[in-house]
């Protein structure tokens, strides 16, 4: 027997973590119920650029995915690493620096998103001097956690350790390949990768943000948390391997289920698809092990709030588990993508899933590492029932907003002419579900304050065992013995582990990408399709600046009930100079990928009215009002360094071009101010304000592909 | 019909079928390995969190 070795646990780390998840909890889903507001009054946004929807979106959903969630898996991942390795964390200096970076991390996207500088891609938005920062933090975590791996006293690594290694290592994957920009300034690059490869590796990212962001660390937190609060063991460990390598597996293969029906190359569809489908059985496969750990305790779900908390939370994870896949299925995801169901779906995930386990994490563990007991159980069942039901209320609503809106998009007269012709009839007719939906938003943000209050005062009542004793026996070199099985060897070996994983996660993004990188005719060119004007290029940085892909896609479908409102559906030709694609994945607002042509087409003054006041061109409309556009003049300073930066990613700007933009700029917003006189609109030296290049932006769009179509007529 | 997906087999390229394989493969090995466990073992690692 070896020797008993004394050591202390750091739980002040657990608390750092702890609180800021709390304080980013309720900063985060503010900024969503003012969203939620905004949609039913739109007015809240209080005409200022810094509050207004598309900018706050990312925000949003920032805030809770990276603030809220990510201090929630660290704090889980610092109290459980040590005590299932018996060992301090590595280095308490990596703790720190690993915290606070974190947090500055936070507090830039908290400034740099509502002034709208963002890569526009969805949860990876952050410019490329946060992403090298967040690049920073991650590789100290890894070596905090491997340094706790490596000195562990526990020869064995329990299931928990295996999911926080595969989440280090495929967000660390992840984040690189998605973010590879090229800066053009301080706070503006664009991405390598353009219209739909950038489409592809975005939800590659994007799916799978979700997958090794907010599921894998929780599922090692649920397989750490779950038997501590129960006080029993897993239900079946066995399970939980099965579970982990079936799930990380496929997951990473299940992205292009957010691109069915797009121009996304068929075969990548049905992969994501088909992955997608296969989900289910890992999924459940974790939520049944969840449920059933609890197998003769449910006596106990009834009284301790606690287990409440993550039952329900294990449940919305079933729930939303099995709903991804279904709505991966093609004929399903005609119905409900671009609509709320989107949305609805998420949240079942966030706030069920996500946001119940933290909960549940930080009622069980604060009283412990305080020494003391939870002030109220009164009012954390009280928390329990209004979150429970604040879910209810948001996601019911929003189910039938996004049906609702969505047989209304389809539906044709006898005659077989759309029946609702005007976009804004289906946006008008859900107003009501907005407005539940953000009702159920406030119950589950009032049951934050309820918690926060409780936590306080369970944190009063006792006092911060910062360094907690403990001890365990000094780790013995392993002495293998005759007939040891192979994955022993795995086990044992946190690093041959991590390379493992990297292996199975990789093999999943190479088959995805390799074809779509190397193989030409997987993007078929259209000729007519050329790069867009200086002006237009400054008007689409506005576009992205604005954040009005959150609303509005840039993507047809091959649908009836789309091409007859929407023109031809849209081919992967016509992105290939997107960086970043635009696409979008909600429609609250019309699609405009072929806005500027055809039958959708709109004056210049139309659009210049209704930028400054959307309620004047369309009555009833719930888009915010954008002021400022036709009070700012365009900052040109640093469209050369934009050309020459899309010349080298590949954009073919001939040599030269930088020095005729000043002059080509001047003449295309000559002719929009020109054409707004014309309607009438008289504003001094408009002609070098952001409206007239958000115009020629906009006037664009689609116009490449009807040139085309007109040509092979 | 089945004449129609025999026919089409053929066509099935690298990306049906790999991923499908490897899935197999690797879900089978895990499947295999986990299940051969002896009993002691998987209680050791089952009560690794209600330890400390």
């Amino acid at each position: 027997m070896a020797q008993l070795e004394q050591f202390s646990y750091d739980n002040k780390i657990v608390r750092n973590f702890g609180l800021a998840a709390a304080v980013f909890g309720i900063i985060g889903m503010l900024v969503g119920l003012w969203m939620a507001l905004e949609l039913v009054f739109p007015s809240l946004n209080l005409g200022l650029p810094w509050t207004t929807f598309g900018r706050i979106r990312p925000l949003h959903t920032n805030a809770v995915i990276f603030a809220f969630v990510g201090n929630g898996i660290f704090m889980g991942v610092y109290y459980s690493l040590q005590r299932l390795t018996k060992a301090r964390m590595f280095s308490d200096l990596l703790s720190n620096i690993h915290f606070w970076l974190w947090q500055a991390i936070i507090l830039a996207a908290a400034v740099t998103l509502p002034l709208g500088i963002t890569s526009s891609w969805e949860y990876a938005e952050l410019e490329w001097p946060i992403d090298l920062a967040i690049t920073i933090a991650w590789v100290i975590f890894g070596i905090n956690m491997f340094g706790t791996i490596i000195k562990r006293r526990e020869n064995h690594l329990y299931v928990a350790i295996w999911f926080y290694i595969a989440t280090w290592i495929t967000v660390a994957l992840l984040h690189i390949v998605k973010n590879l920009e090229l800066p053009v300034t301080l706070w503006k690059s664009y991405g390598v990768f353009s219209g739909v490869q950038d489409a592809l590796v975005q939800w590659w990212y994007g799916h799978n943000a979700v997958a090794f962001f907010l599921t894998t660390p929780y599922l090692g937190l649920m397989y750490y948390f779950l038997p501590k609060a129960a006080n029993r063991p897993v239900y079946s460990y066995r399970l939980s391997i099965i579970h982990f390598w079936a799930l990380i597996f496929i997951y990473i293969w299940a992205g292009p289920h957010h691109l069915l029906y797009t121009s996304l190359p068929d075969w990548a569809q049905s992969l994501g698809s088909v992955f997608s489908i296969m989900l289910i059985a890992p999924s459940w496969g974790g939520m049944l092990n969840g449920l059933l750990t609890l197998r003769g305790a449910w006596d106990r779900v009834r009284q301790d709030p606690i287990l409440k908390f993550m039952v329900v939370a294990v449940t919305a994870y079933g729930m939303s588990t099995f709903e991804g896949p279904m709505l991966s299925i093609k004929s399903f995801n005609a119905i409900t993508h671009y609509t709320d169901w989107t949305i609805a779906h998420v949240h079942v995930g966030a706030l069920g899933w996500n946001g119940l386990l933290t909960f549940g994490m930080l009622y069980w563990l604060i009283p412990r590492i305080y020494n003391t007991k939870l002030y109220s159980v009164k009012s954390a069942n009280i928390h329990f029932w209004i979150s429970t039901l604040g879910i209810l209320f948001y996601a019911i609503p929003l189910y039938w907003a996004g049906l609702t809106q969505s047989l209304m998009w389809k539906e044709f007269t006898p005659d077989g002419y759309l029946k609702y012709k005007l976009f804004l009839e289906t946006v008008t007719q859900i107003i009501p579900m907005y407005a539940i939906r953000a009702f159920g938003g406030l119950l589950f943000f009032s049951g934050l304050f309820l918690m926060v209050w409780n936590l306080v005062k369970t944190m009063a009542s006792g006092k911060l065992v910062a360094d907690e004793s403990a001890e365990a026996p000094a780790k013995v070199a392993y002495v293998k013995h005759k007939g040891e099985h192979w994955h022993r060897w795995i086990e044992r070996r946190p690093v041959q582990m991590l390379i493992l994983s990297l292996i199975v996660v990789a093999i999943g993004g190479a088959v995805e990408f390799l074809p779509m990188w190397t193989i030409d005719s997987n993007v078929p060119k259209i000729s007519t399709v050329k790069p867009y004007t200086a002006l237009e290029l400054e008007g689409r940085d506005i576009y992205v600046r604005e954040g009005c892909v959150g609303c509005h896609s840039q993507m047809i479908r091959p649908f009836r009930s789309e091409t007859e409102r929407y023109g031809d559906y849209s081919k992967s030709g016509e992105f290939v100079y997107d960086r970043p694609f635009l696409w979008g994945s909600k429609r609250t607002g019309p699609d405009l990928q072929k806005e500027g042509a055809s039958k959708l087409k709109k004056s210049d003054g139309w659009h210049y009215n209704h930028m400054l006041e959307p309620v004047s061109m369309s009555p009833g409309s719930i888009m915010p009002t954008y002021p400022w556009l036709h009070e700012d003049d365009l900052n040109t300073s640093s469209t050369k360094a934009k050309i020459a930066a899309l010349r080298k990613l590949g954009t073919p700007y001939p040599e030269g071009y930088e020095d005729t933009i000043a002059e080509e700029m001047a003449l295309q917003a000559q002719t929009i101010a020109e054409n707004l006189r014309k309607e009438g609109i008289e504003q001094e030296g408009v002609e070098t304000k952001e409206i007239v290049a958000l115009i020629a932006y906009l006037q664009r769009l689609g116009v490449d592909y009807q040139v085309d179509k007109q040509a092979n007529k | 019909m089945y004449k129609y997906i025999i026919e089409r087999a053929g066509e099935m390229d690298l990306f049906a079928i790999g991923p499908l394989v490897l899935f197999f493969t690797v879900f089978m090995a895990f499947t295999i390995w986990i299940l051969t466990k002896k009993r002691c073992y998987i209680d050791k690692m089952s009560n690794l969190p209600l330890e400390d």
